[in-house]
């Protein structure tokens, strides 16, 4: 899995986008964090948590 | 009682529709894998 940032001058995340060649849940947990961490500064983005992505994919299994 | 193997739903639309697949390139730049290789900063 391979993640781009591209960073704007005052710190913020102001695009990324992701590669992965992982299973299903891989694609779908690289998609959250790319949707969480888009608008958020370098600090924010380093701060998110692996419950903060499972939060936001509602769990991961039913 | 067994565990589920049941997606949730989101899981499942971010997998059949991921966002934000794909690179990025020039200025300002920098990824990130399972070892850094490239800062275009």
């Amino acid at each position: 899995m391979d993640i781009y940032i591209k960073v704007t001058d005052d710190g913020k995340i102001e695009d990324i986008k992701f590669k992965t060649f992982g299973c299903g849940s891989a694609v779908a947990t690289s998609s959250m964090i790319t949707e969480i961490a888009k608008g958020k500064t370098l600090d924010e983005a380093l701060r998110i948590t692996r419950q903060d992505v499972a939060n936001e994919l509602e769990g991961y299994l039913l | 009682m067994a565990k589920s193997t049941t997606y949730t739903k989101k899981v499942l639309d971010h997998f059949k529709n991921p966002r934000n697949v794909g690179t990025l390139e020039g200025k300002g730049v920098a990824v990130d894998g399972l070892e850094t290789r490239y800062a275009g900063i």
